[in-house]
């Protein structure tokens, strides 16, 4: 059996996962494994040390530091998770429209393998969970999701990227994703929630006071 | 010699960050000179580049813009720090920095200039995308210094609007990868303009799509402005000038990396057509919510988005020079305006244009220069505005993008009622106002040489600097 | 059409030894609640006192109650001959007949519900309606796991689909597997969408459609009930066991009855391992179901 289309249909599955969850604690379980998928998904480039230094890397950070720093900060914060704008089962048929059009992306893109519609369809997941959910812990979660979609594309093409530049990357994501917990921990903190419709202040189309 | 320009901001942001407060003022203070030296001195004996940093036109330019303005912002920081310092209470910023608030400002100040001076230089398109990364990430907490409610939902905004345009940004980046195909074509932006010919067009297509989209978000244009207002009207005022002065055009430069290649392979006319779109899009949004804007500060901010909205429009109608003139004179216009606005809302403390009265009175040699500085901005001659908005007029009539340039023109009339009537609100004499506070220099100082530089830019072009403006057109041009 | 001797084996064997799957599956339920339990041919017994009975009809139903578990039944037996089970071909066979399959178990669960609602009791009522309800959020994915076995087959015929030169295997084969299992769990009214011990009126969902069927009417409808458990669980099986199939290799009938019975055992152990989903996250469950399917259609 083909391990890498084993990992890219788990990529896609935790998609659909955290899409589908309501509870934080599924989401960033979803987010680890999707992670951890995606992170033994570099061997598909011919190995050398660099490759096997990036896929440590890419599960160390992704799989292990984010969801531990994700869950004390959730902890920390005691915030409910506020209904989403796009009811839970609606999700669902959302995400099955989604990878329908990132299967015909893939296709019409001329590289039609698992992987590149599943690179596809965990940037469009990872945008969708930024759209319609409320809390900004879900947020930062959907912009992890991103990045590692457009870090699956990278892996999904035929040539590679210096691994100099994809270790920024790596390196990036990382800050990216540490500030936005500190700045979920500072939000939390000063509003006692994380619910980002109710911190609406600034506006131009209302009178404010 | 051009790394240097990086890593003494980074380094010295990093001993600021762990030093006292003396220290890091002293720093700030010293790294702005010496940075600002060290970018005239390269324009002055050009520098060879190596694999990874170059400076070409365009770089050098931006890199100058940046280095000047920062210069007048640190300045500025001095007394603004004196001021703020003495109004707000320690407090953590999290829980690993336990430092005083002022050093980690600084710090996070230092390692702004540090990450824009990095995309300036960036001669590899991936390398370039890691540096608008870091300037996002290293301006987010100078936006939410204070803690106050709506900076932090404005800094969150910027965090998360700017992250996913920039996330977008790095899959337009592998989809040139995926262009470039099996041929041995490094991502370096001027041997791949060389070889545009033999990119997939396709992919290239889809790159410049989406890199426009990423990028653009970046830059502020229309439909992904949303966050600039905020952003810039939260922010503390110096902070406000660095980012409308310097990171919007770091993020045009990067755009225009881009476009460079797809113009040298023959996607120019697409390429200019969505410039065009988007552009005259920002100046008719950024008009409409010009008009009866009750925040001085945010009127600034969509003056930005306008702005930047015609830089595009020069882009995509064929005038890169036009483009490039436009960017020095809205970068110093704009960088005064907002450390004078940082003035007006000390004295004022608020940021209502309806709180501001009797400005005349109260500050007297700000009012002078806010009013210079609105009608600078607004296009007004002799300023350096009204000559960079002429010849883009004149690119699109040259064109023969009647209908756009009308659509400039109609928008330009909006943008200046609504700009003008605030203004005057907020100049004319009030009953019963106190007696002027005694300005400090510090803070007027900064203001008036920027403004005398678009003022200059205006008037008389000096050479060195027509040259510089050229090369970078010609840099970027193509197209 | 040929109809083959094997065919009619098959047929008769599914007849004779579909009630042994409640059974198992009761039997391995009480094992890991360390009882010793039923014997597995309890369903025997219980048909064969059922039928001795007499039945006994509420004034207020009318011909449609008499109707509902005869229909019911009846189709399911037409589901049978159409399904090959074994290591054969099917009684019949013709191109389409996986629509005609799945529209058969509609048409049984469609006359049951309508026996349910003729009896005017409001408890049938609910059933009812949570059950269609299921059944609706099931279709998705079971038409969509058909999909996958016809694309991959390139004909809409179970026969030639289980016996192609093209089967369905790897990843998609794993997806497959999966959606086709939780809509056999879902169909049979398993845990974790029914719990059929429960005596709750309330928290039944098959069980009080069925509450006001007594003597051979019952015997009928638990026979069909588990009749269905052999049809659903020959589709799982057939796909999920090397038949040697479309290279005419070893057709072996024991095997396919271990893996049926196999089946059975699984399905009790998750009945014994879970308890029953919230109402509300059934159609989670269930899209996830479809959602597996989908993925496995895209990727074949």
């Amino acid at each position: 059996m083909n391990y890498f289309e084993l990992l890219a249909v788990i990529v896609i599955l935790c998609d659909v996962a955290l899409c589908a969850a309501s509870r934080l604690r599924v989401m960033i379980r979803a987010a680890a494994v999707q992670g951890a998928a995606l992170g033994l998904l570099a061997f598909m480039k011919p190995v050398t040390w660099e490759i096997v230094l990036l896929s440590a890397a890419t599960i160390a950070i992704k799989a292990v530091l984010f969801p531990w720093l994700l869950n004390i900060a959730r902890e920390k914060s005691k915030a409910d998770e506020p209904a989403p704008y796009v009811g839970y089962n609606f999700s669902f048929a959302i995400c099955a429209a989604m990878f329908g059009v990132s299967v015909w992306l893939s296709h019409r893109l001329d590289v039609a393998t698992t992987l590149m519609a599943g690179a596809f369809f965990t940037v469009l997941a990872g945008f969708f969970v930024i759209v319609s959910r409320k809390s900004a812990f879900s947020q930062a979660i959907g912009y992890l999701v991103l990045e590692g979609g457009v870090y699956a594309f990278g892996m999904a093409m035929p040539n590679e990227a210096p691994a100099l530049v994809e270790l920024g990357l790596l390196l990036d994501v990382f800050m990216a994703v540490f500030i936005m917990g500190i700045m979920v921990y500072h939000i939390s903190r000063e509003f006692e929630h994380a619910d980002m419709a109710k911190i609406a202040f600034l506006s131009d189309l209302e009178d404010y006071d | 010699m051009i790394s240097a320009a990086i890593l003494l901001p980074a380094v010295a942001g990093a001993a600021a960050l762990f030093g006292g407060k003396a220290l890091a003022r002293f720093l700030l203070k010293a790294t702005a000179c010496a940075h600002l030296a060290l970018v005239l001195y390269m324009c002055v004996f050009p520098q060879r580049g190596g694999y990874w940093l170059a400076l070409d036109g365009a770089g050098l330019l931006f890199l100058v813009l940046a280095s000047v303005l920062f210069a007048a912002a640190a300045f500025y920081a001095m007394g603004y720090l004196d001021h703020s310092a003495a109004h707000r209470e320690a407090h953590v910023l999290s829980p690993l920095f336990g430092t005083e608030p002022q050093p980690v400002f600084i710090a996070f100040l230092l390692f702004f200039l540090a990450s824009m001076s990095f995309v300036c230089a960036s001669r590899h398109l991936g390398l370039m995308w890691v540096a608008l990364e870091a300037t996002t990430l290293a301006s987010v907490p100078l936006i939410c210094f204070h803690k106050t409610p709506r900076s932090l939902e404005a800094a969150w905004k910027y965090l998360m609007i700017c992250s996913v345009g920039i996330a977008l940004a790095l899959l337009g980046n592998f989809f040139l990868t995926a262009a470039v195909g099996a041929r041995e074509v490094p991502l370096l932006y001027d041997v791949l303009r060389q070889n545009a010919a033999k990119l997939d067009p396709l992919w290239l297509k889809a790159a410049f799509a989406v890199t426009f989209i990423g990028y653009g978000t970046k830059m502020g244009l229309a439909p992904m402005h949303t966050w600039l207002p905020d952003a810039h009207s939260e922010a503390p005022s110096l902070v406000s000038a660095l980012l409308s002065g310097a990171l919007l055009n770091c993020a045009f430069l990067s755009m225009m990396r881009v476009n460079a290649v797809c113009a040298a392979a023959g996607l120019g006319a697409f390429s200019a057509k969505v410039f065009l779109a988007f552009g005259l899009l920002s100046v008719v949004v950024a008009a409409a919510l010009m008009l009866r804007q009750r925040d001085y500060k945010r009127l600034l901010a969509y003056s930005s988005v306008e702005n930047m909205g015609i830089i595009a429009v020069a882009a995509g109608a064929g005038a890169p020079y036009a483009a490039m003139l436009h960017a020095a004179n809205h970068s110093f216009t704009k960088a005064a305006l907002f450390l004078l606005s940082g003035n007006i809302l000390r004295r004022f403390k608020s940021k209502k244009i309806e709180d501001v009265k009797g400005l005349v009175q109260a500050l007297p040699k700000t009012s002078f220069l806010w009013a210079a500085g609105m009608l600078a901005i607004l296009g007004m001659p002799p300023f350096g505005i009204f000559w960079s908005k002429f010849l883009t007029l004149k690119a699109l009539l040259g064109s023969g993008n009647y209908w756009a340039a009308g659509l400039l023109l109609f928008m330009l009339a909006a943008v200046f009622a609504g700009v003008a009537h605030p203004v005057m609100e907020m100049l004319r004499p009030a009953e019963g106002q106190s007696a002027p506070e005694p300005e400090k220099c510090i803070f007027i100082l900064p203001a008036l040489l920027l403004g005398s530089c678009t003022l200059l830019l205006g008037v008389f072009i000096p050479a060195p600097v027509e040259a510089l403006l050229k090369s970078a057109a010609a840099a970027l041009g193509g197209g | 059409m040929d109809i083959e001797m094997t065919a009619i084996a098959d047929f008769a064997a599914a007849l004779l030894l579909a009630p042994l799957l409640p059974g198992i599956i009761n039997r391995v339920k009480a094992f890991f609640a360390g009882r010793r339990g039923q014997s597995v041919f309890q369903l025997y017994y219980d048909l064969r006192k059922l039928l001795a009975k007499g039945a006994v009809y509420s004034s207020a139903s009318g011909f449609v109650f008499r109707l509902g578990p005869v229909a019911s039944l009846a189709a399911l037996l037409a589901a049978l001959a159409v399904m090959p089970a074994g290591g054969h071909g099917s009684l019949a066979s013709f191109d389409g007949d996986i629509i005609l399959f799945a529209y058969l178990l509609a048409l049984s669960r469609f006359v049951t519900v309508l026996a349910a609602l003729d009896t005017g009791s409001s408890f049938g009522g609910m059933g009812a309606s949570r059950e269609v309800f299921f059944s609706a959020l099931a279709e998705p994915a079971f038409f969509l796991s058909l999909a996958v076995l016809a694309k991959k087959a390139g004909a809409f015929s179970f026969n030639l689909i289980f016996l192609s030169a093209n089967p369905v295997t790897g990843t998609p084969l794993l997806l497959v597997l999966a959606a086709l299992f939780i809509v056999f769990l879902a169909e049979n009214c398993r845990i974790p969408f029914d719990d059929p011990n429960t005596h709750l009126e309330l928290t039944m969902i098959h069980e009080v459609m069925v509450l006001d069927h007594s003597g051979p009417d019952f015997a009928l409808i638990s026979y069909g009930a588990a009749l269905k458990m052999w049809l659903l669980g020959a589709i799982v099986v057939r796909l999920a066991l090397p038949f040697g199939g479309g290279t005419g290799g070893a057709q072996s009938p024991a095997l396919f009855l271990a893996g049926i019975f196999a089946l059975a055992i699984a399905a009790g152990i998750v009945e014994s391992c879970m308890a029953r989903l919230r109402l509300l996250k059934v159609p989670a469950l269930l899209l996830s179901a479809s959602m597996l399917a989908f993925a496995a259609f895209m990727v074949s």
